[in-house]
């Protein structure tokens, strides 16, 4: 009995673990679909987003809601700016996949160090206080359950804008067949930067929550970089859905993987290896991810 | 790249401009290596200055008395007194971790030394000659402790040094200052390991924790646990208590982890804990991913168990976060710590001189690095020259005596702290502060002791 | 006294070290097109298999054959999988088997030392009982024959016949497969080829600064060989070494400057600073680096 009970805590850890996964990944898959790279700062506005919400919660004092919606907004239009001055020039200059990817790579690093100069010599926690509760024998917090919540609100909200509005239609058109999209009108500069926007509100959002639950610090994107791209991938680059079922996969297979090495009694730090092994498997045995399984979209890798 | 004749011309230009930016870069190399080779050559620590005084001393006068004429003999002796051969400016080397995970500990750490050079120039010095902290950066990470030493002994001419922290780097950095001959003292680099290559060079102010992992399995013992669950941060510091204590209390641990400073939420890990039924926990954690873990065992529901520490864990950085800090008060959370019991003058002393110096109450390990400071302030004072060699000898003889706010620093032949006077803390609260208090002790002779 | 001289020295055999990494990396990218994000794992495997055999007796000889050998069949071993896929997942790929390496050797205190690492790795040029500069003299003109042996090779190995295979996937993978250039087994050299060079050098500097331990593997190590591979010229064999001694000076030149120039900066952020921006200017103003790749010798014109 008590063995069945604390499975269903593992996987709701699972599923906590999963939703933040899965707002790190959402804005680099579409960003990855789209830009053909991948673009290694992305984890930084995840620490970048969180930052601002503690700027305006807990210096500022509005509160950590209306924090965090401020964060999301200017970590989007910030995740702009670097496409606009950054990437779009070297793209322009024809710059091939590798200088793209040093490129984001350096950025990564800059952004990370200058957030350590401005914020680096103490340690941060929100001041916002989130109370504990049990929903029957799983134990969950109010901060966590917001999470599941607010990965749930974002796939939900984010798939209905890509079918449903022409914005979105044209975003999906532009993404799978570049070409034919350009050639039927749709004028792709606004497109990019809005997918930009997009993954920056997302970070945002995933950041201030995990910063919430653990502190803010300028390593927080870091921590999360290898499952965010395993997700990406596992998913299908440029795959919401994909994504989605990606995230909460590694999600419970981490949590599993944890049950399984203090069993063992291997250290739990091996636990980061099931994100790499889940990376390698699919790009072995199936690199066009889930999606292409899920869902009978062809996605077009070139 | 191309093999195109109409693109020779080109490549040419190409070449000619690619090979001036070639030259031009190594020309700059040069340019900054000679500038850095040359502003650090002009530095006047760079040269030993010897003050020299010469004293005349006239002895005495005779009368003698020849033939009905008076007259006064006076000798006179020259007497040469060598006031001291230390350089006006002696340097004492510091190494931490300034910046990353640790930055915010070693920053405080540094303090230590900053109060302990401040003293000792407000007490003319050695001899005179002014006391000057050279610190160095390392990140706890061992190639860049080894650069930072390296740079030190060779650009600042540096022959002491205080640090580093953390006992993978006292190990890296052991065998070039060995060979160097300059020695270091650490402030709290406590794997057993390191007195291997302790005693000669390589000193500690603080015990091997071959011996804290004793006193903390006393204490576990003395509360009646049965099942303890270790939690630990996956580094030497860490591991070194996990292990210490396995090998101490057998299969009284029940679930041993190591976690992933960079990884940031444990909450399966501490799922894994309360599954397993323990009675206690031992901590031995850093202060940001500590703070997390406590957070997310509070959010579990993981407070009905007691909480053990080592020193690490004595510190009032815990109480930055309120979840936390109440954790560790309703968790009973009582530790081992190798400094002198709080009461006494010494460290009274020291708590009050860096509240004036600094605003604010000591962080860990302050105490010991001011000691470390001071210990390599002494032994220079002894050799009466500025040379590693000499200087290294010194320190166990400086230590013998001395007592600083983290206690007698007593060494062995391997250059460890051998007074083992560890204090037992624990967490209380009056009224809405959060503080540490003492609450008995134990040492290698007499045991525990409690209340 | 100071001795700035004998510190820049051990910058430059540092420096040198880490240019023969960059050589091996250059063989990879520069020449064949392949993006290795996993450097720092052949260089682990190669310093550590090095360190536990100098430090159990063997002759320095065995432990450098050793480490090429280890580190060289790990290489044949990520290319079977890793080859085969696009470029961007062989990058993931090899950075991710970095990464799991590094996290094995951390916790498994059986294999090496675990988290502590190995310390007292004896030199290979071991002139210590003479004096310091004597010794620095001593490595310093091992690794200036190390690199140069090694840039010969690597110059034989990319003006050969065999280079201009490796240049022709480069440029047009789908083009060269059509003319049966045996692509994957090229590949699969070149990558076993290039660790196998990472791991002496990881032998090489493990015996210089004589220890190991599992942070010098960390992904930070292996960017700061990809920025030495692309300031210096990625399709060039010199260019490692100009890349390594630019890297190199600035990372020991902030530190020395930070004394006299009031930085408002910290210097160790600094430092990274400096090198993200110099990165990404690189790659934006002269992505070919400072050095240009020279035309293949072998051909008659």
């Amino acid at each position: 009995m008590a063995i069945e009970l604390s499975i269903l805590q593992t996987v709701a850890n699972g599923l906590i673990t999963g939703s933040i996964y899965f707002l790190a990944a959402v804005g680099l898959t579409l960003q990855y679909q789209l830009m053909k790279f991948p673009n290694l700062s992305h984890a930084e506005f995840f620490a970048i987003g969180a930052f601002i919400t503690y700027f305006f919660a807990d210096v500022i004092r509005i509160g950590f809601g209306p924090g965090l919606a401020l964060s999301m907004l200017l970590t989007g239009a910030l995740a702009a700016v670097i496409y606009l001055t950054v990437f779009r020039s070297l793209i322009s200059r024809g710059a091939s996949l590798l200088h793209l990817i040093i490129a984001s790579a350096g950025l990564g690093v800059l952004l990370r160090y200058l957030m350590w100069e401005i914020a680096g010599r103490k340690s941060y926690f929100f001041t916002q206080q989130f109370t504990p509760f049990d929903l029957g024998p799983v134990r969950l917090t109010t901060l966590w359950l917001a999470m599941i919540i607010a990965a749930v609100a974002a796939v939900v909200s984010i798939i209905l804008f890509l079918n449903m509005t022409r914005l979105g239609k044209a975003l999906r058109g532009l993404a799978s067949n570049p070409v034919l999209a350009r050639l039927s009108g749709i004028r792709s500069g606004t497109f990019i930067v809005f997918v930009w926007m997009l993954a920056g509100m997302m970070a945002a959002l995933g950041g201030t929550l995990r910063a919430a639950d653990t502190r803010i610090i300028p390593e927080l994107g870091v921590e999360v970089l290898i499952p965010m791209f395993a997700v990406s991938i596992l998913g299908g680059i440029g795959s919401v859905s994909g994504a989605f079922t990606a995230a909460y996969i590694l999600g419970l297979a981490e949590s599993f993987g944890v049950v399984a090495l203090s069993r063992l009694g291997l250290s739990t730090e091996y636990k980061a290896l099931i994100a790499f092994a889940a990376l390698v498997a699919t790009i072995i045995v199936l690199p066009t991810g889930l999606s292409s399984v899920i869902s009978r979209e062809r996605v077009r890798r070139d | 790249m191309s093999v195109d004749k109409k693109e020779d011309i080109r490549i040419s230009r190409r070449k000619a401009i690619s090979s001036a930016a070639a030259a031009g870069a190594i020309v700059g190399v040069g340019v900054v290596a000679g500038l850095g080779g040359y502003l650090a050559g002009t530095s006047t620590g760079g040269r030993v200055e010897t003050v020299t005084q010469r004293e005349t001393v006239t002895v005495g006068g005779q009368t003698v008395t020849v033939g009905g004429q008076t007259v006064t003999v006076t000798n006179v002796q020259t007497q040469t007194v060598t006031a001291s051969q230390l350089p006006r400016e002696v340097k004492i080397g510091v190494v931490l971790p300034l910046s990353g995970e640790l930055g915010p500990i070693g920053s405080k750490m540094l303090n230590g030394a900053k109060l302990a050079e401040k003293l000792v120039n407000s007490w003319d010095g050695i001899s005179g000659s002014k006391v000057t902290l050279v610190a160095e950066d390392s990140l706890a990470l061992p190639d860049r402790a080894l650069e930072a030493v390296k740079k030190l002994v060779e650009v600042d001419g540096v022959q002491v040094i205080a640090g580093p922290a953390t006992s993978v780097e006292v190990l890296t950095v052991a065998d070039y200052l060995i060979q160097r001959k300059v020695p270091l003292i650490s402030m709290s680099a406590t794997a057993a390991a390191v007195s291997k290559v302790g005693g000669q060079y390589i000193f500690r102010v603080v015990p091997s924790d071959a011996i804290q992992t004793r006193a903390l399995a006393d204490l576990i013992r003395s509360q009646g646990i049965r099942r303890l669950a270790t939690f630990v941060v996956s580094n030497d510091y860490g591991i070194g208590i996990e292990e210490g204590v396995k090998a101490q209390l057998g299969n009284i641990v029940a679930i041993s982890i190591r976690y992933d400073p960079a990884k940031g939420d444990y909450r399966e890990e501490l799922s894994r804990i309360r599954d397993a039924n323990v009675d206690a926990i031992l901590w031995a954690t850093w202060v940001e991913s500590g703070i997390v873990a406590m957070k997310q065992a509070s959010d579990l529901g993981l407070t009905n168990i007691r909480s053990f520490g080592g020193e690490g864990m004595r510190d009032t950085a815990f109480f930055a976060d309120a979840k936390a800090a109440e954790y560790l008060l309703q968790t009973n959370m009582i530790g081992t710590s190798p400094s002198a019991p709080s009461e006494t003058l010494s460290s009274k002393q020291f708590l009050q001189d860096y509240k004036q110096e600094f605003n604010e109450d000591p962080g860990l390990f302050a105490d010991t690095t001011y000691d470390a400071t001071m210990l390599a302030v002494t032994a220079i004072a002894r050799a009466g020259t500025y040379e590693g060699a000499k200087i290294a000898a010194q320190i166990r003889p400086a230590a013998y005596h001395y007592v600083g706010p983290s206690g007698h620093k007593l060494m062995d032949q391997a250059g460890d702290a051998v007074l083992a006077n560890y204090e037992i803390w624990r967490v209380a609260k009056t009224g809405d502060e959060y503080k540490l208090e003492t609450i008995g002790s134990w040492d290698t002779a007499a045991g525990l002791k409690l209340g | 006294m100071t001795n700035i001289d004998l510190f820049i020295l051990d910058g430059l055999i540092t420096a040198g070290y880490f240019a023969i990494l960059a050589l091996s990396l250059n063989i990879e990218y520069g020449y064949s097109g392949l993006i290795d994000f996993g450097k720092a794992a052949f260089f682990a495997l190669g310093a550590y298999t090095s360190a536990i055999l100098t430090t159990t007796g063997y002759p320095a000889v065995i432990a450098v054959l050793m480490a090429m050998a280890v580190a060289g069949l790990g290489g044949l071993a990520i290319s079977i999988p890793a080859i085969r896929v696009r470029s961007d997942y062989l990058a993931i790929i090899t950075l991710v088997f970095a990464e799991t390496i590094r996290v094995i050797l951390k916790n498994e205190s059986w294999i090496a030392g675990g988290v502590l690492g190995i310390r007292g790795i004896p030199p290979m040029i071991d002139l210590r009982g003479i004096s310091y500069e004597a010794h620095l003299a001593g490595q310093a003109f091992f690794v200036l024959i190390l690199f140069t042996i090694f840039a010969i090779v690597g110059w034989l190995l990319t003006n050969s016949p065999f280079g201009r295979i490796l240049r022709a996937i480069r440029e047009d993978e789908l083009a060269s497969s059509v003319y049966g250039k045996y692509n994957t087994a090229a590949k699969a050299v070149v990558f076993g080829v290039a660790s196998a060079m990472a791991g002496a050098a990881g032998s090489f500097y493990s015996q210089y600064v004589g220890f190991v331990s599992p942070d010098l593997f960390i992904l930070a190590i292996t960017l700061q060989i990809w920025i030495m591979s692309i300031l210096g010229g990625p399709a060039t064999i010199l260019g490692g070494l100009a890349g390594a001694v630019l890297v190199t000076s600035i990372n020991r030149g902030t530190r020395i400057l930070k004394d006299y120039l009031n930085l408002p900066l910290d210097a160790n952020n600094l430092m990274f600073i400096l090198t993200g921006a110099l990165l990404v200017l690189v790659v934006t103003f002269k992505p070919t680096g400072i050095l240009k790749e020279g035309r293949i010798r072998s051909v008659r014109r």
